[in-house]
């Protein structure tokens, strides 16, 4: 009697362990894989809050260290990840507001820093746009949040709530009440008011 | 092109073209910087895995040491006693000869052992003390409701806590008698059933041999003026009959201490509220058996105004501390004050400056006008048991608000 010998399959591959896993196990590859899958995310809300601040890199950093060191507080799976991260982003962003907002009304620090307006032509305009960027840093933190996500990262209303955890409605309320005390900030400046009306000429 | 935005719309709108104009440029150079950054701080974080547990560690370990600091702070601790500003120890035995002896306990409550009274202080609590009364009288100024007081006097236990009380002990015949003049006490010992509650006002005489327990009703009620000024007066005559320095006063202790046997060897009850308006012979000897006020209507059924201007110095001492007692403060003043009118510059004198600012200090002026009386005191009376109590009655008035 012949006998055959069976082929044994081979055994299935090991699945890979996720992200999740490899973090709570300290595997140093992982912290590359996390900066490199959520940096653009995390850059976006903190760069959208807190505007081209020269520590604003330091708070992107800041945010996935945090992560990287809490990671066995977070309970939630791989796909909460980026959320949790961006919860902590934001967070340590609002608190970097309030910081200097608090300087600025002591004393101890200046105007916010503004983004390059090299490429803007008219003096005018380049004027009229350092006051703007100056009114937004007037605006309380949360509001001045909400307009920035919003009106100048462009994010949709639902990605403006979700990045600041709050509700769509809360989102809203909270950017129309931005760009209202926006508007009369505005009106207060002499020179935006000016600017403002001839545009208004123009238009 | 024509632009329908509004001006403020399209100032946001460049806005935000700068913002991400000025977001897009250098971003590669910028995230590489961040990674660079980043994966470093990550490595040195992995590699000191520790350094966080250990500041928890070292936290915890600072939070013991805060807790345990104030643990030790905060523990109870036992009172202690001082007599003539000298720390003492328990179970001492203190023979208070010919002038009181204050015990001045830690929690701020003071005990006064009368002439010939001896005291031993059996334990220092937490909560309070035990003393043991050999014999004699003590007075008792008990200050906080926190603490828990026994005196031990033969077979029975007197126990009182905020309250005022006065504990005469015979041990020859083993008769306790007890006066509380605010709060309340409790008496435990032979002849007493169970528990003999005493509240403020009340007086009991309690004796071993004859098992029989005479308890005196509230003293009569005064007219509303004289209620006001003698609320919270305690009644301290043998104290205060100690407390005059000299022979004098000595004298009076000792004929108090053998009218009060005599009459506690008969045990009369003391009368009830209607006999103040009875006659009665001599109010000397009803006074010193503690009936202050069949002793006062003894006194004004002879004549007060009459007593006041034949009396020495020492029995005007005497009509003034019945009058008090009897809760006549104005007729107690009226009997000091005649006092330092005709005996100017002796002993009784100053004593009774130091009785009409205890008075003052009952009356609506108070401290106002106590501590005159006080400092006259202690200026005709340079040293002396007393002068420390008014002293501290001085330091007291002055540490009140209303007086800064």
């Amino acid at each position: 009697m012949r006998s055959y010998l069976q082929p044994v399959p081979d055994p299935p591959p090991e699945p890979e362990p996720s992200l999740l896993e490899r973090l709570r196990a300290g595997d140093p590859d992982a912290a590359a894989t996390l900066f490199d899958r959520y940096v653009h995310r995390i850059e976006r809300a903190v760069f959208g809050i807190v505007g081209h601040d020269p520590d604003a890199e330091d708070l992107v950093q800041d945010a996935l260290l945090a992560a990287l060191r809490g990671i066995h507080q977070f309970h939630g799976d791989e796909a909460r990840l980026g959320a949790w991260i961006k919860g902590i982003a934001v967070r340590l962003a609002l608190k970097k507001l309030r910081w200097r907002r608090t300087r600025k009304w002591s004393g101890w620090l200046g105007s916010d820093a503004v983004p390059t307006l090299q490429a803007v032509g008219g003096t005018e305009e380049r004027a009229a746009l350092t006051r703007a960027f100056a009114v937004l840093g007037d605006l309380p933190p949360l509001e001045r949040a909400a307009f920035s996500l919003r009106f100048l990262e462009g994010m949709s209303l639902e990605e403006v709530a979700e990045t600041l955890g709050v509700s769509l409605a809360t989102a809203k309320r909270r950017i129309r009440a931005a760009r209202d005390r926006f508007a009369r900030l505005a009106a207060t400046d002499a020179l935006l008011r000016h600017w403002l009306e001839t545009r208004t000429d123009h238009a | 092109m024509h632009d329908d935005r509004s001006p403020l719309d399209a100032l946001i709108a460049r806005m935000s073209e700068l913002h991400r104009a000025s977001g897009t440029r250098g971003r590669e150079a910028r995230q590489v910087r961040m990674r660079t950054a980043f994966l470093t701080a990550a490595k040195h974080a992995a590699a000191q895995p520790r350094r966080s547990r250990m500041r928890w560690v070292y936290g915890g370990a600072v939070l013991l040491a805060a807790s345990l600091l104030l643990a030790w702070t905060l523990r109870p601790r036992t009172l202690t006693v001082e007599i003539d500003e000298e720390t003492t120890l328990a179970q001492l035995v203190f023979d208070a000869e010919e002038h009181p002896v204050t015990l001045a306990f830690s929690d701020g409550t003071r005990v006064v052992a009368a002439p010939r009274a001896r005291v031993k202080v059996q334990r220092l609590r937490e909560d309070g003390a035990d003393l043991v009364l050999l014999g004699g009288t003590l007075d008792a100024e008990l200050e906080s409701e926190a603490t828990v007081w026994q005196v031990q006097a033969g077979a029975y236990r007197v126990e009182a806590s905020s309250a005022t009380v006065t504990v005469h002990w015979k041990p020859a015949e083993e008769t306790l008698a007890l006066e509380v003049e605010a709060g309340t006490a409790t008496v435990t010992g032979p002849g007493i059933a169970s528990v003999r509650r005493l509240e403020a006002g009340e007086r009991a005489t309690f004796s071993s041999e004859r098992r029989a327990v005479a308890l005196a009703p509230t003293l009569p009620e005064a007219p509303a003026v004289a209620l006001e000024d003698a609320s919270a007066e305690p009644p301290k005559a043998a104290l205060h009959r100690g407390g005059r320095d000299g022979r004098d006063g000595r004298r009076r202790a000792r004929s108090s201490a053998r009218a009060s046997a005599s009459h506690e060897e008969t045990t009369p009850l003391p009368a009830p509220p209607e006999a103040v308006q009875a006659p009665a012979t001599d109010w000397r000897a009803l006074g010193r058996d503690g009936a202050y006020a069949r002793a006062f209507a003894a006194a004004e059924a002879e004549g007060f105004a009459d007593l006041c201007r034949s009396l020495d110095a020492d029995a005007l001492l005497e009509l003034a501390d019945v009058s008090r007692y009897a809760r006549r403060p104005h007729r107690a003043r009226e009997a000091l004050e005649t006092l330092r009118r005709r005996f100017p510059g002796t002993p009784s004198a100053a004593t009774a400056a130091f009785d009409l600012g205890r008075l003052a200090a009952l009356g609506n002026a108070g401290c106002a006008d106590a501590v005159p009386w006080y400092r006259t005191f202690l200026d005709e009376r340079g040293q002396g048991s007393m002068v420390a109590e008014a002293r501290r009655r001085i330091a007291a008035c002055e540490s009140e608000p209303s007086s800064r």
